[in-house]
């Protein structure tokens, strides 16, 4: 798995790519939370590199967006596969999440 | 693949993705979809996690998972072993899957995965190891005299142009779609006139022979053929009842197969 982090204007850009499975997601996790800390709550995560999720990688998820939300930002997803789709839906957060066919409209619906 | 494949691995998160690989290839192999193949793949990453989290690192343990893959009739079934303390998930409570986000609850989700993604799942403690069955069906896993592994479809040009492709064994639901693969490269790669040899081809099934009639539209279409050559008894047989020889060229002896295409 691969991170790579971007400060916008309004928005942090976080892009993932390859496996986010229980050895990765804590990479991901501390990721998010640096970010979190360091005030930035209206997040993007660009999932289009995602090969493959497990339920690892989505607790890190929405536990990042539990805390951005309580604080008035919000997580919001770019371009999942079908497959990571499928996981979301699985788990029942498909609708929990603002998610959008690419960076561009994630980036600029906040 | 073997009827039965079995892989060992020391129970530590860095080995997961091995165990995945080794499951998805073992799925694959057995001729599962790609969808049922990547839900295999998730489960057995859901329960080896389990096994390393809660079963071994929370007691201070380390130890080994055993994962088994089998090719049962219509059924391909993952048995996970592992040593670490009697854990029985199917006293885990059910995740809210309808609650707000701010009332999810970390954690529960990967055995609720596991009984989603799989068409049975069954645990026991059995000979003082943690034992997980899981299975999912097909009704192309576990044909009774398993198919050749072997992809290798050797292929070759004669003096006029004609390719020559020589299948061997089974041609049926477990090796047909490396057949069409290899039969579509042919035709991809401009040879529209081929001669199957089928001196060593031992059967052949519906989804064979469909393969078959497939690349003949394909290559009727770029302007070719297909002919047959060398059937043995048996397979002349299947074409016979199905009504196949009158719709392909069967011929003794490649060379006169490959004449047949010429005049085509």
């Amino acid at each position: 798995m691969h991170i790579s982090v971007s400060e916008m204007r309004r928005v942090t850009l976080i892009e993932v790519s390859g496996r986010v499975d229980s050895l990765s997601a804590t990479k991901l996790g501390e990721t998010l939370n640096e970010q979190i800390e360091a005030g930035h709550i209206q997040l993007v995560i660009d999932l289009s590199n995602v090969e493959y999720i497990s339920s690892a990688g989505l607790r890190e998820i929405v536990s990042a967006a539990k805390k951005v939300r309580s604080s008035g930002g919000d997580l919001r997803i770019a371009s999942p596969s079908q497959r990571v789709r499928d996981v979301l839906q699985l788990a029942g957060l498909l609708e929990l999440f603002q998610i959008f066919p690419t960076q561009v409209e994630a980036v600029g619906s906040f | 693949m073997p009827q039965e494949r079995r892989f060992i691995m020391q129970g530590e998160l860095a080995h997961v993705p091995e165990a995945c690989h080794f499951v998805r290839e073992s799925a694959r192999m057995v001729g599962l979809s790609d969808k049922q193949a990547d839900d295999c793949e998730l489960a057995t990453e859901e329960w080896c996690t389990n096994i390393i989290e809660h079963g071994y690192h929370k007691h201070g343990l380390q130890g080994r998972i055993e994962i088994v893959c089998q090719a049962l009739p219509s059924v391909f079934r993952i048995t996970i072993y592992d040593d670490s303390p009697p854990f029985d998930p199917t006293t885990l409570p059910t995740p809210d899957r309808s609650a707000p986000l701010q009332d999810r609850q970390p954690g529960g989700l990967g055995w609720f995965f596991i009984q989603e993604l799989m068409d049975t799942v069954q645990y026991e403690y059995r000979n003082g190891r943690n034992t997980l069955i899981m299975t999912q069906h097909d009704p192309n896993v576990g044909d009774p005299a398993p198919a050749q592994p072997d992809s290798a479809f050797p292929a070759r040009t004669l003096a006029n142009g004609v390719r020559v492709i020589t299948p061997s064994g089974r041609i049926d639901s477990a090796t047909g779609r490396q057949f069409e693969a290899a039969l579509n490269a042919q035709l991809e790669a401009g040879f529209n006139r081929i001669v199957v040899e089928m001196q060593s081809v031992t059967y052949i099934s519906s989804t064979g022979l469909k393969v078959l009639l497939s690349a003949l539209r394909r290559a009727q279409a770029q302007g070719g053929g297909i002919a047959l050559a060398a059937l043995t008894r048996r397979v002349r047989e299947v074409f016979e009842l199905s009504g196949f020889d009158t719709i392909f060229t069967l011929a003794d002896a490649t060379d006169a197969a490959a004449r047949l295409l010429e005049r085509d």
